[in-house]
């Protein structure tokens, strides 16, 4: 037993050691340190810091939601377009329960939300019902999701165990050297992703190979496949609680008087292809699309499938990688998303509720 | 619940650990363990604990039965009663839907109806553990227990209930007895020393490879040849640091409560024909089938072509035994036949280069690995034409795999196995013990994986 005790001792010792070295170094700035890069973004954190000095200028009014697949669509644009002011409130690896606890997390802001477009990932529904480690770690928007439930304080405390827990790991020992090392070196590294204060986002070092004429889009959209392989892998279904969500966020929104967009986030033809013939992928979008229509008929939420780029007249060239559209592609599908363009209802502004049926082979326009 | 889980780790064992050295009597402890191994178990699926207590009932009765019945055939009687008992369950639950699958795509008109059967987990081990008990209890090589706690521990014994080893009574019986006795400070360091070991070689190594295999295999159609012989080799290796690393763990934490698990695998992939490789590999597996069924069977004793056919049918019921899939039938018909031809060619390979004969040998497991893994008969066809260059595709093959697995052969070929580790017992090494969980910890944590053996 005295030999057990001993070795127990060393692990708290050595716990403790390596827990305030990776805390000193903070290499994804989760603990404020700020001594050292950090090498991941938390587009959650950013994005809440980023909104707070936006709304204390003047009261936001419109939200664009969904994930890394919708960062690219410029606030501005929307601002400009429909006179409402506009944040892209869009975060890394989004869940259903994101958009809610944003949405959230906005009106309790003070923000008079009167508006919101949100780009559905089909992923975003997924049925392994596990949260995304940033939002795992984020005790203000978990709060907003059990809201009215009670047990505040246990969401805090539960969200400051997974974080400190979630230290020690391989990758997390991995990224404390990288940062080290690059400190060490005195890099200057071109950040990967940069958010303006309006939440819109500018990928630096992808922007500068574009205009140097030397980015690699196929090498790009090859090296990303792999992560969604590995999402869609594992999904089976679409998740009921995750599609509780949705429907919460649509009448809340509707009960604060606002309106609710809501379209299928676009992926590149390539990794629609990969995704068809070797996951479930095509039953889960088709079986999106039948929830959306049927949420559609019920509450009058405008519905639109930009699953593909054709849809929104883009085409496989305007995109950064695998996933994620590039300017052209986000100008092209915020542009339809306006109503603007091509738009078979002829209104030039989109419809406010879903009049067909939502189907792989729907109109360019989506609808 | 499994080992490399923050509930298990973290809650389940600081837990059972605690009780059992605060409650002193013999008793307590038996039922202590009883009840954890039951938690442990019903973590996965409450229902099926009736079925394992069920099973154990059965046999601990039957045991008793035996031990007062006067005649033999009394005695024979009771085994074969509670045999039966324990093979209905054990084939209904694994192998009707199997057997029902096969009638179906012969004939469907006699096919019995399909049913939504739950597989329970860990069955094929408990029931390997009452069957011989009972035939044990029956040869009089073991007394049967009275003590119903005492029994209930050695069946639901949660280091080795779900994925082996396949303990016998008798091997963990003078154990049992002297449970009350207070902790040795040397048993410790070897609980602690095998279940880091353990731990290193499921979290580091299995995982990691598994990482690589995994997608080649889910993309079986694009292999190339090199990528078709890689993720052989590194399901070869990924296998064995899976199970073996669970091996370890369960003798780590059979040693931390006084328990001596025995030796479940000696350098397999150094093995010197294929008869040294199933003394080496999952022993207690091969034990088992050895003591309960070949030798059942008439083992070597009923001349040349008897012993070759009962080799055959135990490999077969060995393979079988895995998973109700045909490509275990092949798999262990394969090594039925390889076991065979081994014996046959002794004289002649035994004059071979010993370095040859080894990797020989390994070559042919290889071989089989491919059936083992495959998820059905075409995958493995597929799998085994492209690595003699039918039908290959064009994917990529990680350089990481291929230095892993480069690194693995040598290892598996030069580095002690676990159970020759001399453990150091002094508190000197205490940090060295310390470092190798806390490193094991970072690689498992946040990283979701079972063992590759729960599954059969």
């Amino acid at each position: 037993m005295h030999f057990l005790r001993v070795v127990l001792g060393w692990i708290l010792v050595f716990t403790l050691a390596l827990g305030a070295v990776l805390w000193y170094v903070d290499p994804r700035g989760q603990f404020g340190g700020g001594r050292f890069p950090t090498v991941t973004l938390d587009a959650r954190r950013q994005k809440m810091d980023l909104f707070r000095t936006f709304e204390a200028q003047a009261p936001v009014e419109g939200l664009i939601l969904g994930s890394s697949r919708t960062m690219k669509l410029d606030p501005a644009v929307f601002s400009e377009r429909t006179g409402l002011r506009f944040f892209n409130f869009t975060v890394d690896a989004a869940k259903a329960e994101d958009y809610l606890s944003i949405y959230r997390w906005a009106r309790a802001q003070g923000a008079p939300i009167r508006r919101v477009m949100l780009g559905l990932d089909v992923e975003a529904l997924h049925d392994d019902n596990m949260y995304f480690t940033n939002f795992r770690h984020n005790p203000e928007l978990r709060r907003m999701l059990s809201q009215g439930q009670g047990g505040a304080a246990l969401v805090g405390v539960s969200a400051s165990v997974s974080r400190f827990k979630d230290m020690f790991t391989v990758d997390y020992l991995r990224d404390t050297l990288r940062v080290v090392a690059s400190a060490a070196r005195s890099e200057e590294r071109v950040p990967f992703m940069q958010f303006t204060a309006n939440g819109y986002l500018h990928y630096p070092g992808r922007e500068q190979q574009r205009a140097a004429g030397t980015f690699d889009l196929t090498r790009e959209v090859s090296a990303c496949l792999p992560g969604y392989l590995s999402i869609y892998g594992g999904m089976r279904s679409l998740s009921p609680q995750r599609w509780g969500y949705i429907e919460t966020l649509v009448r809340e929104v509707q009960q604060g008087g606002g309106e609710v967009e809501i379209w299928i986030s676009p992926l590149h033809p390539a990794t629609t292809e990969l995704l068809a013939s070797q996951t479930r992928y095509t039953a889960l979008l088709a079986e999106t699309r039948a929830a959306l229509e049927g949420l559609s008929r019920r509450t009058g939420v405008t519905v639109r499938d930009y699953a593909s780029p054709e849809r929104f007249g883009s085409n496989a060239q305007d995109w950064y990688d695998c996933a994620h559209i590039d300017n052209r592609g986000a100008e092209l599908l915020s542009s339809r998303l306006l109503g603007e363009g091509e738009d078979t209802s002829g209104t030039g502004r989109p419809t406010s509720s879903l009049k067909t049926p939502l189907t792989a082979e729907g109109s360019p326009n989506g609808l | 619940m499994v080992f490399n889980s923050d509930i298990f780790l973290f809650a389940f064992l600081p837990i059972v650990f605690a009780l059992f050295w605060l409650l002193r009597e013999k008793q307590a402890r038996y039922i202590l363990l009883t009840i954890s191994g039951y938690i442990f178990y019903g973590y996965w699926d409450w229902r099926f604990c009736f079925l394992m207590l069920f099973s154990s009932l059965v046999s601990f009765g039957s045991g008793l039965m035996i031990q007062r019945a006067q005649e033999q055939r009394t005695k024979r009687a009771w085994m074969i009663g509670t045999i039966c008992v324990d093979l209905a369950l054990l084939g209904f639950f694994k192998y009707y839907n199997f057997f029902a699958e096969s009638l179906h795509a012969v004939d469907p008109a006699i096919a019995p109806p399909l049913l939504n059967i739950i597989l329970p987990i860990g069955i094929s081990f408990y029931t390997f553990h009452t069957i011989s008990y009972v035939v044990d209890v029956a040869a009089g090589r073991v007394r049967a227990t009275g003590n119903i706690f005492e029994y209930l521990t050695y069946v639901s014994l949660f280091s080795q209930l779900v994925a082996g080893p396949i303990v016998r009574f008798r091997q963990i019986e003078a154990d049992l007895e002297r449970i009350d006795k207070p902790p040795q400070t040397d048993q410790m360091a070897l609980g602690v020393g095998f279940f880091a070991v353990g731990l290193i070689k499921k979290v580091i190594i299995a995982d990691t490879i598994a990482r690589m295999v995994d997608p080649m295999l889910a993309n079986h159609e694009n292999l190339s040849m090199l990528g078709a012989w890689m993720a052989a080799l590194g399901y070869t290796f990924q296998l064995y640091f899976d199970f073996s690393g669970y091996s370890d763990m369960a003798v780590g934490l059979g040693y931390l409560f006084g328990i001596r698990i025995p030796q479940n695998f000696n350098a397999p992939y150094r093995a010197l024909g294929i008869g040294d490789f199933w003394r080496r590999w999952h022993i207690s597996l091969s034990s088992w089938l050895r003591d309960y069924l070949y030798i059942s069977l008439g083992g070597n004793r009923k001349g040349p072509t008897r012993t070759n056919v009962n080799l055959i049918i135990v490999m077969l019921l060995g393979g079988l035994w895995h998973g109700a899939n045909w490509t275990f039938v092949i798999w262990g018909a394969y090594h039925g036949l390889l076991l065979v031809i081994d014996r046959a060619l002794q004289p002649w390979l035994t004059r071979w280069p010993p370095l040859l004969y080894r990797w020989s040998t390994f070559l042919l497991v290889i071989i089989g690995w491919v059936f083992f893994r495959a998820e059905s008969l075409p995958m493995a066809l597929d799998w085994l034409g492209k690595m003699v260059g039918i039908g290959t595709g064009n994917g990529d093959v990680p350089q990481t795999l291929m230095v892993m697995c480069v690194l693995c052969f040598v290892a598996v070929n030069t580095l002690p196995e676990t159970w020759d580790i001399r453990f150091p017992k002094t508190v000197r090494w205490a940090p060295v013990y310390a470092l190798s969980l806390l490193l094991a910890y970072l690689f498992m944590n946040g990283a979701n994986s079972t063992f590759l053996y729960y599954q059969f």
